[in-house]
């Protein structure tokens, strides 16, 4: 036999063609899967005795926030899910912005699949997944007296931002609002008191801004890309109404804004420029009396950082000022909560860790574990450790009744864009209120 | 080889191709399998064309014409409907004329600081080697992490420039919560980003000139001025027009420096195109609107690179 034959082109493309198209139909074909590794339904278990099985580990994924993965594992941990269920947890993480989750899930749910069962979101995530169908409505897995154990302003708010079409589809266990900061130090010197209305507000600019040494008497995290939005909805909450709907509650907060920061002199107009680090280090560095900020501030103030800085009188917290619209939306809060991805490959095992986790004992279990599960709920509250300065807080302004529902709209990623740019121009006056309503209104008008 | 060119060498005036080839020798069949091969050869590079400019090219346009959204599930056919709401949309306005403003004024600024730099770079001084290569540190920064850098820089609390103007005027001034100080900002931002490049590549433009022509024109008494205009900026022309090109397509398509430094505020003041389709597209899931609003950037983009390309060969020169 001849070895040394050579081969012609045309056998090599034909072995080759053939190699490559036995390659793209072994690439195509399901995978036969490895009888040994095969789950096996427990009714068919008894007859498929003859033949070895194993069967398939119950496993369940979910996903949150790097600063919760500690919480969620101990949580977990201490109170044994896998031991009584049998189904291991897996923690993974979420990406830190709502807008690469969306990417992320919007992504996965077109390929029919999901990078995890259960997830914990935020409200403006609940939105959009409830209206693109990516959650699964979560009534039926619910027990019926849960909403019991949660306050008024929780239920309300759940229906607004954790419902669509009457539909629950998140459950929260993080519920937190902008708590109005102040230097006690500094009213007690200058012998006023928090102002308790609007219009005492305004007078505050005389007392405490200064400009030459730009300490100003309030300050905030106003720069575009979601702060400006959060402060334009807690001041249209506070005249009573919606920044989405641009009615006259909507008019009244940007002239009042305007007014304090051109006229009353009291917020600084620099906040346009800055995010809450900014406002923060303001703060931090004795220029501002007084600012509403989300109670991460407080940590951040009793730091390691600020110790040579810190003390109560500094850093205390007092109610809201009401505006026109009354005390009851002196401030709102935002929440996160678990829910349940509709192409998770797990959904028994996924419902079985959701109602795990919103159970009343093992949320009281929680809040123990970390205060990414402080919320308004009863037993939470009860349990919750009642020295801490938050769980304080938490309670008198629940106790107070000052929270009112955030300011809700169904395409509220792009609504709030539509506040941003219409309000900012107002407040930084490059366009007219006139204008900057109609630009909303308008732009608004065309989102339905 | 152009086929002019071979009729004319081979005598085969009015000739067919396949007399060309006959006259070269070639057989039909071994004309063929040459076609063949051709074809074989350039067949990989023609369809990842296709793949990965002209079909994305296509769809784009196909779904700039529908109103696909995937939060709304809507996908349907609307016609002309995306562009008339960019028309009166005060977002994608505001964007499109500061969009305009920045690729021009920092691309003239770029080219204009980054011929300085080069100059002087060329030149022989102490320390020339560690110059050239600090110069290139702005550019080595990411976009994203400069747009936050530059925002501390100028916090109108702490930041460096904005106390050495209040310690020279005694104005605390906020450079963002005005529209114009903050578009200039956002031009400076990026000429400060992308001008050392582009002195980088001036420089090997520059050491590319032949040492003579200068030499010549001092023996003919033309002075530092006139060696410029009339020597390196001519021979630098193309390289010049290229890299003005180039910077012009790079600013249109970013968006980063922006995001990270006014997020296109006070207002849309600061708002680019490429913003608006990230937004559109990627926060909001409106693809048709983002489509529609990338239909425009594409037409800024082939615009530019005619009259880019119009230009080069205009200016192209040979020593």
């Amino acid at each position: 036999m001849n070895t040394n034959k050579k081969i012609s082109r045309r056998d090599f493309l034909r072995v080759a063609g053939i190699a490559a198209a036995g390659t793209v139909v072994a690439a195509c074909t399901p995978a036969t899967q490895n009888p040994t590794a095969t789950a096996v339904p427990a009714a068919s278990a008894t007859t498929a005795l003859a033949t070895p099985t194993v069967l398939k580990k119950r496993t369940v994924r979910i996903a949150v926030g790097a600063w919760a993965e500690a919480n969620v594992k101990d949580l977990l941990a201490k109170t044994d899910f896998t031991k009584q269920t049998g189904i291991d947890v897996e923690v993974v993480l979420r990406t830190d912005t709502k807008e690469t989750e969306l990417a992320r899930l919007a992504s996965a749910f077109q390929a029919g699949t999901s990078p995890y069962d259960v997830i914990d979101f935020e409200d403006e995530l609940t939105t959009a997944f409830s209206r693109a169908g990516y959650v699964i409505g979560l009534d039926d897995i619910l027990p019926s007296d849960l909403w019991d154990d949660f306050s008024p302003a929780m239920v309300d708010y759940t229906k607004v931002w954790s419902a669509y079409n009457g539909e629950t589809f998140r459950v929260i266990h993080n519920w937190e609002m902008p708590y109005w900061f102040y230097r006690k130090d500094w009213f007690d010197a200058k012998g006023v008191k928090p102002p308790t209305t609007w219009d005492e507000v305004k007078p505050l600019g005389k007392v405490f801004t200064d400009e030459a040494k730009n300490v100003w008497a309030s300050e905030d995290g106003l720069i575009k890309g979601a702060f400006l939005n959060v402060y334009m909805a807690w001041v249209t909450l506070q005249a009573g109404g919606n920044p989405f709907d641009v009615g006259d509650p909507y008019k009244q907060a940007l002239e009042y804004t305007y007014d304090l920061m051109y006229t009353s002199k009291v917020l600084n107009p620099a906040s346009l420029q800055n995010g809450y680090d900014q406002q923060n280090a303001d703060y931090l560095a004795d220029k501002v009396a007084f600012m509403r900020q989300w109670p991460y501030f407080g940590d951040v103030a009793r730091g390691d950082a600020n110790k040579a800085w810190f003390s109560d009188d500094k850093v205390a917290i007092a109610l809201p000022p009401a505006g026109p619209g009354g005390k009851g939306g002196s401030t709102y809060a935002a929440g996160w909560g678990f829910g349940i991805v509709k192409t998770s490959p797990n959904l028994a095992e996924a419902k079985e860790l959701l109602k795990f986790l919103v159970s009343t004992p093992v949320a009281v279990e929680a809040v123990k574990v970390g205060f990414w599960f402080l919320n308004a709920r009863k037993s939470v509250l009860a349990a919750a450790p009642q020295d801490n300065w938050l769980v304080k807080q938490l309670k008198t302004y629940t106790d107070a009744g000052v929270i009112g529902v955030r300011p809700f709209h169904p395409q509220f990623v792009e609504a709030l864009t539509i506040i941003e740019d219409t309000a900012s121009a107002y407040l930084t006056k490059q366009i007219s209120l006139d204008e900057s309503l109609k630009q909303a209104k308008d732009r608004l008008g065309q989102l339905s | 080889m152009q086929k002019t060119e071979l009729v004319t060498q081979l005598g085969v005036k009015g000739g067919s191709a396949r007399s060309i080839w006959s006259k070269l020798g070639l057989s039909g069949k071994a004309v063929q399998q040459r076609y063949w091969l051709f074809i074989l050869l350039i067949a990989p590079a023609f369809f990842l064309r296709i793949l990965t400019a002209v079909f994305p090219i296509f769809q784009t346009i196909q779904i700039s014409l529908t109103n696909l959204d995937l939060i709304k599930n809507t996908n349907s056919f609307v016609g002309l409907k995306n562009y008339q709401s960019m028309l009166s949309d005060y977002g994608v306005q505001g964007a499109l004329s500061f969009t305009i403003l920045l690729v021009v004024s920092s691309t003239v600024l770029d080219l204009v600081l980054g011929m300085l730099v080069a100059l002087l770079l060329n030149t022989s001084f102490k320390g020339r080697g560690f110059a050239r290569t600090i110069n290139l540190i702005p550019w080595a920064v990411p976009t994203i992490v400069a747009g936050y850098v530059f925002r501390w820089f100028l916090d109108a609390q702490f930041g460096l420039l904005t106390t050495w103007i209040y310690q020279l005027t005694g104005a605390h001034v906020a450079l963002f919560i005005n529209d114009v100080s903050a578009r200039l900002v956002v031009i400076l931002a990026y000429v400060w980003k992308d001008a050392p490049f582009i002195a980088v590549i001036f420089l090997a433009g520059l050491q590319g000139v032949p040492e003579e022509l200068y030499d010549a024109a001092k023996v003919d008494g033309a002075n530092a001025w006139d060696r410029f205009w009339l020597i390196t900026m001519p021979l630098i022309m193309p390289l010049t027009v290229t890299m003005g090109l180039f910077r012009l397509l790079w600013s249109l398509g970013n968006f980063d420096l922006v995001f990270g430094l006014t997020q296109g505020g006070p207002g849309v003041a600061t708002s680019v195109l490429a913003l608006q389709v990230f937004r559109t597209g990627i926060l909001f899931f409106k693809f048709g609107m983002a489509s529609a609003i990338s239909v425009v950037l594409l037409l800024f983009v082939a615009v530019i690179g005619l009259v880019g390309l119009w230009l080069f060969r205009k200016t192209e020169v040979s020593v």
